[in-house]
This record gives C-alpha cells, sequence and structure tokens, in this order.
C-alpha cells in the first residue's frame, strides 16, 4: 500500500516539476524523453542519497540515528582526496578511505552502544567533530585528484552509479531480506530488553549497523568524489536530513523495529526528485516567487520529516489497535 | 537548595567549581609567556569582565533546554531558533522599526518557535526530539526565506553599525543574566513546577498515577524553555554586528546541550539544577577561552572543541550507564 501510495507521489512529483520547467509532455514520445533525461541525470547524482539511505534504515531500525553521514562522507573523501591521482589511487586511497569509513562508523557505535549515548546526541556530537576533522584536513583548500584515476570517473557516471547501487540495494536487500540479522536488528529496535532475554548480543549488532553505516559512506564517498571531482570542507552538508527525510517517507519508524529498504529507495528517489525539480524551478521561481527557492527546500524537508513520522506512527498505532 | 538536589549533581558541581578555577590558572598560565606578571593579570582581569556579555546567550539558552531536558524531552533547534530571531530582528531594522520592537519582535519570534515545537509534539503526539530535528533544517530555511522577503535588497548579510541596537547584547548583558539566572534558581527553590519537570522525567509512569497531565507539564516547560531562549536569541541577535541567518548559531545547539549535561542534568531527565547548568556553560566558556590561547590553528580548534563536547557528554553517559541499565531491566 505504502509503495503503491510512493509511486503515485512520485508521478505526480514528476508531473509538476515536468510542467514548471516547461518539458515538453504533450506527447508520448515527450514524456518519455524527459523522463530518460532526468533519470540519466538524476541516479549518478541520487547514489550517495541512495546508498546511505540503505544504511540509515538498518540504524533507525535499531531505535538509532545517525546524523553524522554527510560529515563521514566528506571526512573519508577529505582524506581520500590527501593521495595523487593515478593507478596507485585504488591501492592506497580507496583502501585508506574504507577504513575510515569503518573506523568512524565504530566510533559513533562505540558512542551509542558502549557509552550509552543517546544516539541523536552521539551523531549530533560526531557531526561537528567530524567536520572540524575535515577542516582541519583541508584547511580551505579544495582538492580534485579524482580524475586523474583512471577507470574512477566511471562510478560517478549513470552505468557505475547504477551498478553501485543495484549491488548494494539488489545484494543487500537479499541477505536483508533472509538473514538472522536483520530479526535480531528488528527485535533490538522494537524492544531491546526483550531481545537482551533472547541472547541478541545487543552491543554488538549495534556497533555491525554503525559499521555497516560507516562502509556506506565511504561507498557513497567513492560515488560523490567520481561524479563531482572535487572535495572541499564543506561539502555534503546538510545531507542528513535528506538521507534520514527519505527513510522516514520510506515507512522506517524512528521509535525503531520496523523499515523497509524497499520503501527508503523510493523515499530517496521521491527526496531527489524533489531536490532536482527545486533546482530546475529556479527560472520560474524568480519571476513567481519573492524568495530563492532553494531556501525553500529546508522548510519541505522538515514539513517532510514531520509528516512522514506523524503517518508512520497512526499507521502503527492503527496496526497494534 | 542543595538538600535538594541528588548528590550526583551536588558532586558534579563541587567538580565544575574546581575545573573552572584550574580553567582560571591554565589562561593565566598561557598568557605568562611574553609578558609581565601585572600585564597578565591585567588581560586575565579583561577576559573576566568580558564573561558575562560573551555567554549570556548560552547560559539564557542552556536554562531554557535544562527545563525541557527535565521531562525529558530535548530541543535540537535552537540554533535555527536564533537565526529565525535574527531574521525577525534584521526586517525590522531594515524597515526603520525602533530598536524596542525589533528586540521584542526577536524575542516573540524565537520564544514562540521553541513553545510551538513543544505544542506540535503534543498535538500530533510525536517525539520532541523529531519535531525539532525537523525545525533544525526548517527554521534555518524559515530565516533565509524572511530575510530574502523582508529585507529589501539582502545579499547574504545585514550590518547594524548604529549603537542604540546593541544595548540589549553588549551593554546591559549582564544585568540581564543576573535578573534571569537569579529567577530560574528562585523559580527552582520555591516553584512547583520545575519538580513536577523532574519528576515527569524522573518517572512519567508515576507522574500518571498521581494524575498529572504529562502533554501539559511538557508544553509548560516549552513555554519556561522558550521565554529563557527567545531572551537568549535577543541578546546573541543584539550583540552581532552584522546578521548573517545561514551561519548564524551554527551548532550552537551542541554547545548547549553539553553545557547542560556537564552541569549535572541527566540526558533522559529527571535530575540536575539550573546552579549546576550555569557553571557548565562558564566552564565550557574557559575551556574555549583557554583552547584559544593554547592552538593558533582555528582549524584544529573546532576539532578539539568538538572532541571535548563529545568527551563530556560521553563521560556523563558512562556515569548514568548503570542507572539507566537498571532502569531497563526493571
Amino acid at each position: 500500500m505504502r509503495v503503491v501510495a510512493l509511486l503515485v507521489l512520485l508521478v505526480l512529483e514528476l508531473a509538476v516539476f515536468a510542467s514548471v520547467s516547461g518539458a515538453d509532455m504533450s506527447s508520448p514520445s515527450g514524456v518519455l524523453n524527459y523522463l530518460e533525461l532526468k533519470f540519466l541525470d538524476l541516479v549518478p547524482g541520487l547514489a550517495p542519497v541512495l546508498l546511505l539511505s540503505v544504511g540509515m534504515t538498518l540504524v533507525l531500525v535499531t531505535a538509532g540515528i545517525d546524523l553524522s553521514v554527510g560529515s563521514m562522507l566528506a571526512l573519508v573523501a577529505a582524506v581520500m582526496s590527501l593521495f595523487d591521482g593515478g593507478t596507485t589511487f585504488w591501492f592506497t586511497a580507496v583502501p585508506l578511505g574504507l577504513v575510515v569509513g569503518v573506523g568512524l562508523g565504530l566510533f559513533n557505535g562505540a558512542l551509542v552502544a558502549r557509552l550509552d549515548v543517546p544516539p541523536i546526541v552521539a551523531t549530533l556530537g560526531t557531526m561537528i567533530f567530524y567536520r572540524g576533522l575535515c577542516q582541519l584536513v583541508m584547511r580551505d583548500a579544495e582538492r580534485a585528484p579524482f580524475f586523474d584515476v583512471p577507470g574512477y570517473e566511471w562510478l560517478g557516471g549513470f552505468s557505475g552509479a547504477l551498478v553501485t547501487v543495484g549491488l548494494v540495494a539488489g545484494v543487500g536487500g537479499w541477505f536483508w531480506g533472509r538473514s538472522r540479522w536483520r530479526r535480531e536488528l528488528l527485535l533490538v529496535g522494537g524492544n531491546r530488553v526483550a531481545a537482551r532475554y533472547a541472547g541478541v548480543p545487543v552491543d554488538r549488532r549495534l556497533m555491525e549497523t554503525y559499521a555497516v553505516m560507516g562502509v556506506l559512506a565511504w561507498v557513497a564517498a567513492t560515488c560523490f568524489t567520481a561524479r563531482n571531482g572535487a572535495v572541499n570542507a564543506s561539502t555534503a552538508t546538510g545531507l542528513e536530513l535528506k538521507v534520514i527525510v527519505a527513510v522516514v517517507l520510506g515507512g522506517t519508524r524512528v521509535e525503531g523495529g520496523r523499515g523497509s529498504l524497499v520503501g527508503s529507495v523510493l523515499g530517496a528517489l521521491l527526496v531527489a526528485v524533489l531536490d532536482d525539480g527545486l533546482r530546475e524551478a529556479k527560472g520560474w521561481s524568480d519571476e513567481h516567487l519573492p524568495f530563492e527557492i532553494s531556501h525553500f527546500r529546508y522548510l519541505l524537508l522538515g514539513l517532510l520529516l514531520v509528516v512522514g513520522v506523524w503517518l508512520n506512527t497512526r499507521i502503527g498505532r492503527r496496526e497494534e489497535g | 537548595m542543595l538538600s535538594r538536589m541528588t548528590a550526583p549533581v551536588r558532586r558534579r558541581m563541587v567538580w565544575l567549581l574546581a575545573g573552572n578555577v584550574g580553567l582560571l590558572l591554565l589562561i593565566f598560565a598561557c598568557l605568562m609567556p611574553g609578558d609581565t606578571v601585572p600585564g597578565a593579570v591585567s588581560r586575565l582581569g579583561t577576559v573576566l569582565v568580558d564573561t558575562p556579555r560573551n555567554i549570556a546567550p548560552e547560559m539564557l539558552a542552556a536554562i531554557g533546554l535544562t527545563a525541557i531536558i527535565w521531562t525529558g524531552a530535548i530541543d535540537l533547534s535552537i540554533g535555527s531558533v536564533m537565526a529565525v530571531g535574527g531574521a525577525v530582528f534584521a526586517m525590522g531594522y531594515s524597515h526603520g522599526a525602533p530598536p524596542l520592537v525589533c528586540f521584542g519582535s526577536c524575542l516573540l519570534a524565537a520564544g514562540g518557535l521553541v513553545a510551538g515545537n513543544g505544542l506540535l509534539a503534543r498535538w500530533l503526539g510525536i517525539p520532541a526530539l523529531i519535531v525539532t530535528l525537523a525545525g533544525l533544517a526548517a527554521y534555518r530555511g524559515l530565516a533565509l526565506v524572511l530575510v530574502n522577503v523582508g529585507v529589501p535588497g539582502f545579499d547574504g548579510n545585514l550590518t547594524v553599525p548604529e549603537d542604540i541596537f546593541r544595548v540589549p547584547g553588549r551593554d546591559w548583558a549582564a544585568w540581564f543574566l543576573l535578573f534571569a539566572v537569579g529567577g530560574a534558581v528562585w523559580c527552582e527553590l520555591f516553584g512547583r513546577l520545575p519538580r513536577l519537570w523532574l519528576a515527569h522525567g524522573s518517572s512519567p509512569a508515576a507522574c500518571r498515577l498521581h494524575g498529572l497531565d504529562l502533554s501539559r507539564l511538557a508544553v509548560s516547560a516549552f513555554l519556561f524553555g522558550g521565554f529563557y531562549l527567545g531572551l537568549g536569541a535577543t541578546l546573541y541577535v543584539s550583540n552581532q554586528q552584522t546578521i548573517d541567518p545561514a551561519r548564524m548559531a551554527l551548532g550552537f545547539e551542541l554547545s548547549v546541550i553539553a553545557a547542560v549535561v556537564l552541569g549535572g542534568t541527566n540526558i533522559f531527565g529527571g535530575e540536575g539544577s539550573f546552579l549546576g547548568t550555569l557553571l557548565g556553560v562558564v566552564f565550557l566558556y574557559l575551556a574555549r577561552q583557554a583552547l584559544i590561547y593554547a592552538f593558533d590553528d582555528p582549524h584544529a580548534r573546532q576539532a578539539v572543541e568538538g572532541a571535548l563536547i563529545l568527551g563530556v557528554i560521553g563521560f556523563d553517559c558512562v556515569l548514568h550507564r548503570t542507572a539507566h541499565r537498571m532502569e531497563e531491566l526493571k
């Protein structure tokens, strides 16, 4: 039901932004042409949000949250940018990026699982701490060694992004649907005390979840740098909210215990189309609105988050009732 | 008053007092090289004289947030709320409104948004955490839209050169601070509401059995918090010469949360004191001053400050870990 609702919303969103941007929608070929161009442009830019949405779904399922994903992505990309372009980049920067991503994820996990810091406070802290580290690494510079790495640019194109997202969402989704790990995470999020009594190693599962988030931040950083080619200290600022909104719209409960990867992928598509549509509508907004439409995006994202959580809460209550 | 506090809060206050004295000595030691003893004493005196003005917005926001956290809720949107206050102030200023109108509208806008967070959480039945997380982005966007619409020719920031618009934040900050903190402590000593907020955070089930209306209590804490945060926003905005809603008070929420937690308030609610919050804010301010003298590199300073805040919150949570686990297993 929710999947159908999300698909209808997506079609509506596309139709509204197509009319605002002045695309030719008078014939079926015009519509197909618009959709083809849209998705060719959208998928590579969408890849980081989609990848992080998969990780955020796991984190939210455990009744956690990770506000540091944008800063993690930026820090991993910043560390990778310290290396010179060339073939050696694949054997030095890329594995080091993975190590940094896992390390950052584990640090978040340790704060939440070992020190019992509430996830929102812990990751709000690491969001600022990692951004501080990123500034320490980057200073005021912008580095761009990525396009000098042979084969790296492919990851930022349509096919590379599609393969990466397909592998993560497809293989991850297949594993997610069949594993015992999934059931344990749902139990941890649904009722932590029951999970402890049932013999689930709660702290270890939490650490693993945040570590997976770190790995996905590394994959997202790779896709991001392969597409944009450069990184600076303010890279990916505000990304966390887009990811959270996508996951919540997809039907994952912020209180934990329920989540859907398919819903998160559709939620990420909705957010990406909205983001892209607002950018495309700049010309229209300059004529018709007294403010920059890009500022309106933050308002919309906040509103979507509240509406998404409210709907999830209501649906949850109705199901329990 | 001390007898009303729990033993961990009392212990924390003693540690904070000692820590503040230690930080003052550290700052003095940092000032000594390349200066005579009277010179270093004079510079330390300048740091102390500037302290009330510099900490006033954070202190008032921290007192407001303390009340909210006591009930087991939290407000993550306070930095963005400050930005909205700044935007409203800028709108008034650019349209030639008198200073009092600018200050009043800033207070009302910021305070109203915080109180609105509490009401929204109550009406929708969703956690205040989510409402204020959404507010963190939405209010920043609102501030930018407001200055776009309401400030003619706005190009990213607005300079306020007239001294009259900076009186509350610059010249009267210490007096505002004195009265506001005094009022909060008086309220904690003799008021009924602070006790009920603590009771709410400590055991909502017990409060419900006692016949208390929990959602009304939570909203009253947000109203109290809204007043203090509105006052803090007014002092913050009127202490700035340039109003830049895109960057104004970025990360403010975390330093305020850290100060509150450092002051002995349990992040899960039900424990704490306004006096502890006061000491926590002073400790963080002095630590920041010590970092300024110890590190020349501003980039390193931000990372170290972030690590310090995380360390403080982590340490607090470790202290409460056993109690929290026991509560969870009851």
